[in-house]
């Protein structure tokens, strides 16, 4: 629907019966409280001490907007027909009606645009009610008497008087219906709402009402002065203690009451025309209470609810939390707290921080000991937050036993890997040595043992030349079998095979080096079933692991860091031996050093000793298995070691018993 | 035994020198390979002799070859020489038919031993395996009756008899036998038996 389509349209787009209840309460409401308020009508003119209708027009413009405005006018008009006695002049009522329609009409729209809540929510909710409205009612007050002036029903001389006159009855009249009606229309005459106007309290509020009403005109004679202020009491009392909602059904209340007693004691005009300028001041200062007290309480009830959810918040955390004060006495202890120190929360709020926590200045972590004779470690992190010129300070505690343990057992896994390792190490140095030392000796006996030969075929060899050469032979064998008892002594440990399922070490490995790896941003993916099983010892399985999981991580090193990818993969071969692969994105093996990969002292490494690999495939081929590297490729290396399954270690076995 | 060649297969240059050295002072023919990969590319392989092979070899290991010249057919005898700490090793060689192992380093007289031994061997072997097949090939020329008298004869019958059960007169079967000891360089019924027995013998 566009903007520009007529009033006509818009209300006929309204659901239909929705719009004709609208227009019935709304032209009930309007006919009801003209017809009530109708009286003392000064030159037997609209102008009455109170006018409420303006406020139904207020009220529905404000909630259903301009589309309604011929009805504004409609109900005022007919209004003149229904609800007063003695019809005015049609054409200076027409004018004034439209004046009606049009000026409550715009102040409600008005309303609407700055952002008034319906329901009064703030103070300055009604502080912009009460401008826009008064100064609706002092334009709609010029706009009538001016009218009739001009029609000629009324002097010049007592028009300013009359003004005011209207512009208080309008003025009240919306005052005290509009903010009722508006604060209440969810829930006007609901059962709930009844119910819970039903109180002890209430009725006393109603009690000191009607004793002030009854103050104010029986004591003395009408006089109305002084004798009005009674009346604030029971307004201040309901305004602290329901805030606006109460305020406003107080003050339609009083008013009601007030007219009823007027028309049924026969007070008379002039007392009552002052006592509305008074009640009207009286609505002014019961709004802007109620308001005030109403935001104020909200305000409270939001503040209320943050710190309830921060608090259960607080009591959930997983962490424990202290709050000490300035002297560093515990204040507030949560729950997690009572798990971490194994006590309740009554029994450390209190104390002093220091004896529940001993910490030293500059530490995370401290080890406490609790009731139960548990020693557990903890992280602790401090915040010192100022309040209100005190300084709090928020203490938060992590229990990392469970982690520092297995901190430690990882470190201990590891050096025992390693150690192991070095072992290896040192024995493998004392093969390779004694293998690269035989070389040349086997050569010197050979060389030596061929000199002898061809001097025995030729006369006149000094003797001790020969004998010399002997002696040389049995020196190089000396030195040979230094060296076998030197290997002899590194010899390492025995192999001790038993099943092992190959997953276990290879995910322990890469637990281990998980700092490694995550430091190089090294991406590891896993294909091991944890079905296959392998006869194998599983330390020295965990040292190849570890050795070629550490060479592929090395050559990642030039490999950009998005593209460090290490593939570890296991499966059954048809032999029945269990294959482990294990491929890296590196910088694969120069053709070079291919050749010779798996001889000692080969190395790219510029610390390593070159005996890594060697020594890994002793271990394997130790267990029945074989170690190789794929042809290279650029791609990067990829190694693969095999292991006898349990099926086929045993066959081995027997092989050996009975072969 | 003169064609008979030691094969040296050892990846360290000394080592190869001092064996050729030790070899040639005995007057042995000797030839020496860097890898097991340049020697089978050689033409010594299926040549008369003997293999001194290194068990710890980069790239293709003693081990292989030692399986690979069993998966062609050859029968030549292999000295292993291992490094200490591989005498696991080598015993798995030796079940894999390997002649013997020696532990570097080693007494240059005790590998002469060795190497004499297998080339003696090697020898028997290949003259044992001459002789059968120039039986083999005499027996190729018989023809089928000839061949029938032949084997009548050599389990003992006479000429008669023979001829009996062959259906055929005493005069033909004589002139058969005569023609099949000739083709058989046989001169008497003996020499044929034992040439007979040569051929029926197991190898060794």
């Amino acid at each position: 629907m566009s903007k520009r389509s007529s009033i006509v349209e818009k209300i006929l787009a309204m659901p239909f019966a929705r719009a004709v209840g609208i227009a019935a309460v709304y032209l009930l409401a309007y006919w009801g409280l003209d017809w009530i308020s109708f009286i003392f009508p000064a030159k037997q003119l609209n102008i009455t001490p109170w006018n409420p209708p303006p406020a139904a027009t207020v009220v529905l413009a404000f909630l259903c907007g301009w589309r309604w405005a011929p009805m504004f006018f409609l109900a005022a008009f007919t209004s003149n027909l229904i609800a007063r006695y003695a019809p005015t002049p049609i054409m200076p009522t027409v004018i004034a009606d439209v004046a009606e329609a049009v000026i409550y009409g715009s102040a409600a729209v008005a309303l609407r645009r700055l952002g008034l809540r319906a329901d009064l929510r703030t103070f300055r909710d009604v502080m912009l009610f009460i401008g826009v409205t008064s100064l609706a009612a002092a334009l709609m007050a010029i706009s009538y008497i001016c009218t009739f002036w001009a029609f000629g029903y009324l002097e010049p001389g007592e028009l300013v008087s009359l003004i005011f006159e209207y512009w208080v009855g309008d003025m009240i009249g919306v005052t005290v219906v509009a903010p009722a009606f508006l604060v209440h229309r969810r829930h006007l005459l609901s059962w709930e709402w009844i119910a819970s106007a039903l109180s002890w309290e209430h009725l006393a509020q109603l009690g000191a009402v009607a004793l002030a009403t009854w103050i104010m005109f029986f004591w003395q004679d009408p006089v109305v002065g002084p004798l009005f202020y009674p009346l604030f009491i029971p307004l201040v009392w309901v305004a602290a203690r329901q805030g606006l909602p109460g305020t406003t059904l107080l003050l339609l209340l009083m008013q009601v009451g007030l007219m009823g007693t007027v028309e049924v004691f026969g007070i008379s005009e002039l007392v009552t025309t002052k006592l509305q300028y008074l009640m009207l001041a009286l609505s002014w200062t019961g709004l802007l209470l109620g308001a005030v007290i109403s935001e104020r309480e909200r305000a409270r009830e939001a503040t209320q609810l943050s710190e309830a959810r921060l608090k259960s918040i607080v009591e959930m955390a997983p962490d424990g939390i202290l709050i000490t004060d300035d002297r560093g006495d515990i204040e507030m202890a949560n729950r997690g707290v009572e798990d971490i120190f194994g006590t309740t929360q009554s029994a450390i709020v209190g104390r002093s921080i220091g004896g529940v926590l001993p910490i030293a200045p500059g530490d995370k972590e401290t080890v406490i000991r609790r009731p139960d004779g548990r020693e557990v470690t903890v992280e602790a992190q401090a915040a010192t937050v100022p309040i209100g010129g005190r300084t709090t300070s928020v203490i938060a505690v992590r229990d990392v036993t469970a982690r520092k343990e297995t901190e430690a057992r990882v470190r201990q896994h590891r050096d025992t890997v390693e150690q192991a390792f070095r072992g290896r190490l040192t024995e493998g140095l004392a093969g390779a040595l004694a293998h690269e030392l035989n070389q040349p000796l086997s050569a010197i006996v050979t060389y030596t043992g061929a000199a002898q030969r061809i001097l025995a075929t030729v006369a006149n060899v000094p003797a001790r030349a020969l004998e010399q050469l002997t002696k040389a032979a049995a020196q190089a064998t000396r030195a040979g079998d230094i060296i076998r008892r030197l290997r002899e002594f590194f010899q390492g440990a025995t192999l001790e095979q038993a099943p092992l399922a190959i997953s276990e070490p290879i995910r322990d490995m890469l637990g281990l080096l998980r700092d490694e790896i995550e430091r190089s941003g090294t991406k590891v993916e896993v294909h091991v079933p944890s079905t296959l099983v392998a006869s194998a010892d599983r330390l020295q399985i965990e040292q190849v692991l570890m050795n070629l999981l550490r060479n592929s991580i090395e050559a990642l090193a030039e490999t950009p860091r998005g593209r460090r990818r290490i593939v570890v993969s296991a499966a059954e071969t048809p032999e029945g031996m269990v294959e482990v692969k294990i491929a890296d994105t590196g910088r694969g093996i120069d053709p070079e050093v291919a050749e010779r990969l798996f001889d000692p002292f080969v190395t790219t490494s510029a610390t390593g000793l070159g005996l890594g690999l060697t020594i890994c495939r002793s271990m394997i081929e130790a267990h029945g298995g074989k170690l190789w590297a794929d042809r290279v490729t650029s791609e990067g290396a990829v190694l693969h070691f095999t292991l006898p399954t349990t099926a086929s270690a045993a066959t081995e076995r027997l092989d050996k018993a009975y072969g | 035994m003169v064609d008979s060649t030691v094969f040296v297969i050892d990846d360290d240059e000394a080592v190869r020198d001092a064996l050729c050295e030790l070899f040639a002072s005995e007057n042995i023919p000797v030839r020496a390979f860097a890898s097991a990969e340049e020697f089978l590319a050689s033409d010594a392989v299926g040549s008369p002799g003997c293999l001194i092979l290194d068990l710890m070899m980069p790239g293709m290991s003693g081990v292989d070859l030692q399986a690979e010249l069993v998966r062609r057919g050859s029968t030549i005898p292999i000295i292993i020489m291992t490094g200490q700490g591989d005498v696991p090793k080598a015993v798995t060689t030796l079940k894999a038919g390997a002649f013997d192992f020696i532990e570097k380093p080693f007494d240059p007289t005790a590998l002469l031993k060795v190497v004499n031994q297998a080339l003696n061997r090697e020898g028997r072997l290949r003259r044992r395996y001459a002789e059968r097949e120039a039986v083999e090939s005499r027996l190729a020329l018989l023809s089928p009756r000839e061949r029938q008298v032949m084997d009548l004869v050599v389990a003992g019958h006479s000429n008669k008899v023979i001829g009996t059960k062959l259906g055929i007169s005493v005069r033909t079967v004589e002139n058969h036998r005569a023609k099949l000891m000739d083709k058989m360089r046989c001169n008497n019924v003996s020499s044929l038996i034992t040439t007979i027995l040569q051929i029926k013998s197991p190898a060794a």
